[in-house]
């Protein structure tokens, strides 16, 4: 299957080259776009800072990655067939991670529920293991192709945003800080993420919440107490195994500090990093392009009264931050459920959103596939996402190309779309508390 | 601040001087003025008018030169300025793109350029003031160039600077009479006596080309020059409608200063140092009529006869233009000069071109991204200069100037040479880019393209995205589109002088001075539309509720999943059926998918609903029947 | 269902769960209701329809009195015997163009030639999606002997800046030129000429003869592509063989941002005596109308200026339909009755008022579900240029002079003014609607009225496919809901969530399969050049053989057990999905689609299906399934269709191959309509109606 998925995007790579996929708004923002970055590389070669222009607003490292990549143009009708191949390679990276990543859910998943003696009780529904489940709808959404084909940068940052959840659930503290940094200075939103990380460094990977083993201890009789100690030695409720994080800590120092040095080589004679800070985090934190996007915020800047811009701009930003401690003082025992809501609610509130960010988090969504089994309306979800998804390019035809509609048509999708996300975060966060709560009516019975 | 005393100081200086020193300046004070007449091949006829007043130093009285200008200059330090007012497109076709009049015409709208003589720092901060000072001066909407979003400083594209000139243009601004009269202000005698007394307005505003200007340079001395010229042309209205376009068996209509101005020339502004009309013949026309520049030959024959016949010096072939010269101070009331021209043969010639016309337009439709396109498309004009080798190459700079809504992919630069893509480097030899920053500063792109002689067309393409602006920064008539600036493309290679020997030089004309300088062959391309894409100018308010709606929403459903457990304690220790948060039960309902309240509660339910729907159905009926009552 | 996600999330608590229940409980009536609701709306859409205003004050029409006068009449018949001499003494079809460019010359415009090709039968249906790139530029090769030629002329506006034009656009055959198309070139050369001397100009005015041997949407769209993305290729520069013209007629010439385009021509010559008419035809590709004010500039100057009748196209056949006649009979009475209820309801219109109303909506509405251009405007609309092209049909003999001169002024005058008009709009047209139905020259519908039936019509689906899913997974509950209690398997109530999930699967395996299905003629009218009959046949055995073989690939829809009522569910789900896309595209398509799908899709339900009723209701409802189904079936409609419209009841596998093959020519959204929404909607009814109702068996498969 996963051949499968990168022989098609191999064959939309090589022949679907009149899709138009890297102009859709819906596939490249101005932080992603490949054309943009392409721009960056020639004005930087012209001895230029590639900021310059208001044009490029990525990272230095991608320009000096990809940039010779796109300056070399292949005769065919798809301008950037190399950096699509190496998007492709970088699909296939991040599903196999993913793997990984399901792969040591299931174990600690099966270890819990073994030292909770209720293994035999939960059957999972989904036969096949989370890992590869949640692989193969990473490969498989629409949406991740699309966002691999049409040329644009996301699937790198989805790329690190994994390996950064991948060395955090296998306790490679190097591997996850460096995804951790680069994450963060790609895109800025995955610098919420660092409280999963810690957590997944200090607890391990989701377990059901303390409460429940507090039950088990007290419920279960002395029968067997090594299960407790273990079980408790295993994992102590409340006291975080500091050794891991603090490595976290000083491998992100390193990291971080590795990153910077490596920018201002690159930028040493045009620009420096003050202006990349400006022209990157800047230009991510005060919605400066208002093009429009699947998100709501482009429109909303559009007509916004100048005087109150500063002040929704404080709210937009503080809205996603203010989230993070509610959900991870109720999800702490989950440290991997709740990186998966953060990414959804970045990729929902984030200022310039693309089908990239949903791609991550709907192939994050398969790694809980057998605690989310009893979720609600997935029907309506399912069938909303698919609606969104064919209505957002007619909007935009209708509005852009024919000039018979206007931007209100496009908006209206990009509020439908903001509210299926809506739904889609409670309802797994809510589904994943109610399934907490019966694994404790299991044990308390 | 500093810049600010520094400036003042410096202009008091300037004033203390110019009090030491009245008398000299006063004396030398000059001004002239001249018109010089041309027939046009398409049948019209092109007037030029130039005005020259000129004082060595800046003083405090003049009694020639305009005041306000000499306050410009002193409080800009400006060294060099240029104004034009321009309304129509000058034809490079038939006009001819060549001969110093038409590489000196300038875009639709107004244009205006200026090199100052200052810090390049302070530059920016002068420009402002000074575009301010031209609007009060001119009655224009010049400020609109102050935003740093409407003026470029380019370096080379445009004239050789060392980054104090600054360039801005307004494609859009409309050129009317309340702009030619401060502008004839500045002159001695106004339009009352003298070559401007023809200005009559319905006529010269009845042009096809109008296009005003005003040159400022300052010497070194501090002397100051002003050029004031008028270019226009004009149908001449001869006879009826039908007669304009005839086939080419007519010959070309005659026409005088009466038919083009109507008005006739009694007598020169008697402060003007010398005052004379021109009537200058092409030499396309002298190459049929023979070699022999008389005034009155089998082809046409002036009206009056001229006071000088001057022919070009031209060293590359025999046959030169000449020009036919009237000194206005032999003309008084009595006997009014009215020059014209008389046709007896129909005649046929064409104006040399420049060695490429260039064209630009939009490629692409749709309101998110497009392309532009300059085209230029050979002449042959190198042949007729001879030296037509295989491997000789003209070259050629280009001035485009993008505002920063329009947003330039430079890296896409596409070149295409008689319809097959070559690569950039073969012809580019130059190039200087400031991309656009947005909301800040226009992109400007400088290029020194270097064609092969025998190219017959060529195309350069840049793709560009289409920006989308705040509901603030859209014009009134934001339906109608934006306007990019045309580009100014010049042949450094040609140089459009033309040099008519002086014969006494105690009258020195300025316009033949102007004549014979070295100017490179210049040429405006047309200004172009950009349809961009609009909002909806009445939501902001919908749209600010929505969207705060649905994240309140989010927030707040959220929330309240979090919240949800105490709830559920309570309830388990009341050993009620578990029951989900408020609104996920709602939505629950509305799918029906939470099956065991909805069994036990669904059967009170509908007959509510159905006692609901009779009393809806009572009431439309007592509506109906009043309704009903009340009418009959 | 976006709109019912966000009110679902409104926090009003008890009546949204009232009106959910209440709405689910009873969705058999409420579907019912809505369906009739949304047809009796449909019905008194004539009756809604608006007269016409001119939104945008800067078209001031008939505000300035016209200069198009009798000599440029004199000039245009001169121009009439000297091209028909050009004509005659030139065998290569040459002579007309050259002499259109040696008359525009001597008016002082610019001239030039413009060289295209037939384009081969293309099969992009996408190119709605692959917003108009260079798909339509012709690349010259050198296969094709006879190229057209169009010759264009352009006159600077003296004062303008150039940055706009307005284009006249009069369609000639070059090779058989017949004497009404002269005329018509006459007609535009006079205004030319006339516009040539304006001074009043503030846009540049381009005149456009197209050379239409190779249909008149051909030489104009490939001029519009030519125009706006050129192909820079090669040997273009050399011009129409047999003339060695100076370049700058062979150089292309371009003149600015469009703005209005008025395509006219002057007909055959119709019923004689009666007034002089003119026939708007404004349907764009996939149902895109122009600006309603230009239709209004025209219909204005023409009737209250120049004294046309001004007509639109119409089904004639319906005008004299006796049943038509009943309905609006109907109509009216009730339209009288609620007049006298309340005198503001002014829904009363007198019966032929309706009945023509009717038919002239009626082919409005065909017109636009079509998507295909009813002319060359069409080309224009996909640059997004407004444009509308004038059919004068004269109601004298071409030979009668004096009727001829009279009927020039008019006509020239009729042109001036819509220039002048647009002449003086400052912005591009966008005051008035894009999205309407036009029910006579001077009464339209809006959109905000003709999306209501459209809507009840649409209304049930949701709810109807809520109301089953939960049917669906209730069943599912209701097995387990006893052993509640037992704890032991609280966590396997969970299958209910992702029941659904098989029947999505079979879903998607029918969308692939209709992609197949819609791209097979790709292929087949590559390889095949065989009659229409054979490839039609290729088709629908290749598209069963994929079905069959997807079977045994992906499983066939019934191995895993899938309820019928998910499965009505998700096909209900898909079918409100793609109507709702498809009323975004092209209403009209959707609106004609959805009186067929939608009861289709709300009637089925297995043959099998044990339902507790007797047997009366049953058989009709089997009877009613049947006859939908069959009537479902695209190839049935366009029969049927055909018959209705000429009476012609041959069953031809053929027609069906052509027709399609028309559509996607054109590249009109309606092929796509038919082979991704309603071919695999019909399918899956076909797969409820067979399904065998083992949902006991199901149910042990998913315990």
């Amino acid at each position: 299957m996963a051949a499968a998925a990168v022989g098609f995007r191999l064959v939309l790579v090589l022949f679907g080259g009149d899709l138009h996929l890297s102009s859709r708004p819906e596939v490249s923002t101005p932080l992603t776009s490949l054309r943009r970055l392409a721009e960056g590389y020639w004005l930087k070669q012209a001895s230029m800072s590639p900021y310059s222009g208001s044009m490029y607003h990525g990272s230095p490292l991608l320009l000096s990655v990809l940039g010779p990549l796109t300056s070399k143009r292949s005769g065919g009708h798809h301008a950037h067939i190399y950096c699509s191949l190496v998007f492709v390679a970088v699909d296939f990276i991040a599903a196999m991670l993913i793997r990984l990543t399901g792969r040591t859910l299931q174990i600690a998943r099966g270890k819990s529920l073994k030292s909770l003696d209720l293994a035999k009780s939960v059957n999972d529904p989904v036969n096949a293991s989370a890992g590869d489940t949640a692989s193969l709808i990473y490969l498989w959404n629409p949406w991740t192709i699309i966002t691999c084909v049409g040329s644009c940068t996301s699937p790198i940052e989805n790329l690190m945003v994994v390996v950064m959840i991948y060395g955090a659930c296998s306790r490679l503290a190097p591997l996850a800080a460096f995804g951790y940094v680069m994450a963060t200075h790609l895109s800025l939103y995955p610098a919420i993420l660092i409280l999963p990380v810690t957590l997944l460094l200090g607890y391990g990977p989701d377990t059901p919440p303390a409460k429940v083993f507090l039950q088990k201890g007290s419920s279960a009789s002395k029968v067997d107490i090594s299960d407790i100690g273990k079980s408790t030695s295993q994992r102590g409720f409340g006291q975080i195994s500091w050794k891991p994080v603090l490595h976290f800590m000083l491998w992100v120092f390193i990291w971080s500090c590795y990153v910077l040095v490596l920018n201002s080589i690159i930028l040493n004679k045009a620009g420096g990093l003050q202006e990349m800070f400006e022209k990157t985090y800047g230009f991510i934190l005060t919605v400066k392009d208002l093009s429009p996007n699947i998100g709501v915020l482009w429109y909303f800047f559009a007509e916004v009264f100048d005087f109150f811009r500063s002040f929704f701009l404080i709210v937009f930003n503080m809205n996603i931050i203010f989230m993070v401690l509610p959900l991870a003082i109720r999800l702490r025992h989950r440290p991997c459920f709740l990186a998966f809501v953060y990414t959804a609610i970045v990729g929902m509130l984030k200022s310039y959103p693309s089908a990239g960010d949903s791609a991550l988090y709907l192939g994050l969504l398969g790694l809980f596939a057998n605690e989310l089994a009893e979720m609600q309306f997935t029907f309506f979800l399912f069938f909303g996402y698919i609606g969104v998804s064919l209505l957002s390019p007619v909007m935009h035809n209708l509005w852009i190309w024919r000039g018979t509609g206007n931007a209100n048509f496009y908006f209206a999708t990009g509020l439908a779309y903001t509210c299926l996300q809506t739904v889609l975060v409670v309802e797994t966060v809510s589904s994943m508390i109610k399934h907490d709560r019966k694994l404790r009516l299991l044990i308390r019975t | 601040m500093a810049p600010a005393r520094r400036l003042l100081a410096l202009s008091l200086l300037l004033l203390l001087l110019a009090a030491a020193a009245p008398a000299p300046s006063a004396a030398a004070e000059e001004f002239t003025e001249e018109l010089l007449l041309r027939p046009l091949p398409d049948r019209k006829a092109l007037a030029h008018f130039h005005f020259r007043s000129s004082t060595p130093a800046p003083a405090r009285h003049h009694h020639l030169f305009p005041k306000a200008i000499s306050h410009l200059v002193q409080k800009f330090h400006i060294s060099e300025l240029e104004l034009s007012f321009t309304q129509g497109r000058w034809n490079y076709e038939t006009w001819g793109g060549h001969d110093p009049l038409s590489t000196n015409t300038k875009p639709p709208g107004v244009e205006l350029w200026a090199v100052f003589d200052l810090p390049s720092s302070e530059i920016d901060a002068t420009w402002k003031n000074l575009t301010h000072a031209l609007s009060g001066l001119f009655c224009a909407s010049v400020n609109f160039l102050e935003s740093s979003t409407a003026f470029s400083a380019p370096r080379w594209g445009f004239k050789s600077n060392e980054g104090n000139l600054r360039y801005g243009a307004l494609p859009r601004e409309a050129v009317c009479t309340e702009n030619l009269t401060p502008w004839l202000k500045l002159l001695p005698c106004r339009d009352k006596a003298g070559i401007a007394s023809l200005l009559y307005r319905p006529s010269i505003y009845k042009g096809y080309y109008h296009s005003q200007k005003l040159k400022l340079t300052t010497s070194k001395t501090g002397g100051i020059v002003l050029d004031q010229s008028l270019t226009v042309v004009l149908q001449p209205n001869t006879a009826s409608g039908k007669q304009l376009h005839s086939a080419d068996g007519k010959p070309q209509p005659s026409w005088s200063l009466e038919h083009l101005f109507n008005r006739k020339l009694s007598g020169k502004c008697l402060v003007s140092r010398s005052s004379r009309i021109f009537v200058e013949i092409e030499k396309g026309i002298l190459a049929e009529s023979g070699p022999e520049a008389s005034w009155s030959n089998e082809f046409f024959e002036l009206s009056t006869a001229p006071d000088r016949v001057l022919n070009e010096l031209d060293h590359l072939d025999v046959q030169s233009s000449s020009l036919y010269e009237y000194d206005l101070g032999n003309y008084n009331d009595d006997e009014p000069l009215d020059v014209g021209i008389t046709w007896k043969l129909p005649l046929i010639w064409s104006c040399s071109p420049a060695p490429y016309y260039a064209r630009r337009f939009l490629m692409g439709s749709g309101n998110e991204r497009g392309s532009i396109a300059l085209s230029f498309l050979s002449t042959d004009l190198h042949k007729q200069l001879g030296g037509s080798s295989n491997d000789c190459s003209i070259k050629a700079v280009v001035l485009q100037v993008f505002p920063w809504y329009v947003k330039v992919f430079y890296h896409s630069l596409q070149i295409f040479i008689d319809g097959s893509s070559k690569a950039i480097s073969e012809v580019l030899e130059m190039i200087h880019v400031t991309p656009s920053e947005d909301k800040l500063s226009p992109g400007t792109l400088e290029m020194l393209l270097r064609f092969p002689c025998g190219m017959q067309s060529a195309t350069l393409i840049l793709d560009f995205d289409k920006g989308f602006l705040h509901i603030d920064e859209y014009p009134p008539d934001a339906n109608q589109g934006f306007d990019i600036p045309s580009a100014l493309v010049s042949f450094p290679e040609f140089n459009s002088s033309r040099r008519y020997p002086e014969t006494d030089p105690m009258f020195v004309s300025p316009l033949l001075e102007n004549f014979k300088e070295e100017n490179v062959v210049k040429s405006y391309t047309e200004v172009l539309l950009v349809p961009l894409t609009t909002p909806d100018f009445s939501m902001p308010y919908n749209v600010i509720t929505f969207t705060c709606t649905v994240l309140a929403l989010y927030f707040g459903s959220l929330l309240n999943a979090l919240r949800r457990r105490i709830g559920e304690e309570e309830s388990k220790l009341k050993k009620a059926a578990s029951r989900p948060a408020l609104i996920p039960m709602l939505i629950a309902r509305l799918r029906g998918q939470k099956a065991d309240p909805s069994n036990s509660e669904s059967s009170p339910v509908s007959p509510i609903g159905l006692k609901l729907l009779l009393k809806v159905a009572f009431v439309a009926v007592v509506a109906v029947a009043f309704h009903y009552l009340s009418n009959s | 269902m976006e709109s019912s996600a966000k009110e679902d999330a409104q926090p009003k608590p008890r009546l949204i769960v009232r009106l959910g229940r209440l709405l689910a409980s009873h969705h058999i009536l409420f579907s019912a209701l809505c369906c009739s609701a949304g047809i009796i709306a449909l019905l008194f859409l004539p009756a809604l329809a608006k007269n016409t205003y001119l939104s945008e004050n800067a078209l001031i029409p008939g505000s300035a009195n016209p200069l198009f006068s009798t000599e440029d009449v004199a000039e245009a018949n001169k121009f009439i015997k000297g091209i028909e001499a050009a004509a005659g003494e030139s065998r290569d079809g040459m002579g007309m163009p050259k002499f259109i460019v040696q008359q525009m010359k001597e008016l002082g415009a610019e001239v030039c030639y413009h060289e295209f090709l037939p384009h081969s039968k293309h099969f992009h249906p996408l190119k709605f999606f692959t917003s108009m790139t260079n798909d339509l530029a012709i690349h010259p090769n050198g296969t094709y002997t006879n190229s057209g030629t169009n010759t264009i002329g352009i006159i600077r506006a003296p004062r303008g800046d150039g940055k706009e034009a307005i284009v006249l656009v009069t369609p000639y055959n070059s090779q058989r030129v017949k004497e009404n198309e002269l005329l018509s070139l006459a007609l535009g050369f006079s205004v030319f000429s006339l516009l040539s001397r304006a001074e009043w100009l503030s846009k540049d005015i381009v005149w456009l003869s197209a050379d239409s041997q190779f249909g008149e949407y051909t030489a104009v769209s490939a001029w519009l592509s030519q125009y706006h993305n050129p192909t820079f290729v090669a040997g273009v520069t050399n011009g129409p063989d047999g003339i060695a013209e100076k370049a700058e007629t062979t150089d292309f010439k371009r003149a600015g941002t469009m703005a209005a385009a008025l395509i006219f021509k002057v007909g055959e010559t119709r019923n004689y005596g009666d007034r002089d008419s003119v026939t708007m035809y404004a349907e764009a590709s996939n149902g895109q109308m122009p600006n309603l004010d230009l239709l209004n500039v025209v219909h204005y100057l023409a009737v209250h200026r120049q004294g046309f009748r001004v007509n639109i196209e119409r089904i004639s056949s319906l005008v004299t339909s006796a049943w038509l006649r009943v309905i609006a009979e109907v109509i009216q009475t009730v339209g009288s009755l609620l007049r006298k209820i309340n005198p503001d309801w002014k829904l009363d219109i007198a019966a032929p008022d309706y009945v023509e109303g009717t038919a002239n909506l009626a082919s409005s509405i065909y017109n636009q579900a079509l998507g295909v251009p009813t002319g060359s405007h069409g080309a224009f609309r996909d640059y997004q240029v407004d444009a509308v092209s004038l059919e004068f049909s004269p109601t004298f003999h071409l030979r009668n002079e004096n009727a001829k001169s009279s009927f020039l002024v008019r006509g020239g005058r009729l042109i001036e003014g819509v220039v002048r008009s647009v002449n003086n709009l400052l912005e591009k047209f966008h005051q008035s609607f894009f999205l309407y139905l036009l029910t006579a020259p001077s009464k339209f519908i809006s959109v905000g009225v003709y999306m209501i039936p459209f809507a009840l019509l649409v209304v049930p689906l949701p709810i109807v496919a809520a109301a089953l899913a939960d049917g669906g997974k209730t069943e599912g509950k209701s097995m387990n809901d006893h052993n509640m209690k037992g704890s032991a398997d609280i966590l396997q109530v969970d299958g209910g969530a992702w029941k659904w999930l098989q029947s999505a699967r079979v879903l998607l395996v029918i969308q692939i399969w209709a992609v197949i299905v819609s791209l097979l003629p790709y292929y087949i009218s590559q390889i095949a050049d065989g009659t229409p009959i054979q490839s039609a046949v290729i088709w629908v055995v290749l598209s069963i053989i994929v079905l069959i073989i997807l079977y045994a690939m992906l499983g066939s829809p019934y191995s895993a057990g899938v309820e019928w009522k998910l499965l009505k569910a998700t096909m209900i789900t898909s079918i409100s999905i793609g109507l709702g896309l498809m009323s975004i595209i092209n209403f009209a398509t959707a609106q004609l689609g959805s009186l067929i799908v939608i009861p289709m899709c709300l009637f089925s339900r297995p043959v099998k299906a044990r339902l507790g009723m007797n047997f009366l209701p049953r058989t009709v409802l089997l009877a009613s399934n049947i006859f939908l189904a069959i009537f479902g079936f695209p190839p049935v409609i366009l029969l049927v269709m055909k018959g209705l419209s000429k009476g012609t009841w041959t069953v031809d596998i053929g027609d069906f191959w052509v027709s399609m093959e028309f559509l996607w020519e054109w590249s009109s959204a309606t092929y796509l309509y038919i082979f991704l929404v309603h071919l695999p909607c019909w399918l899956l009814c076909i797969h409820v109606l067979v399904h065998p109702c083992r949902q006991a068996g199901s149910k042990v498969k998913w315990e």
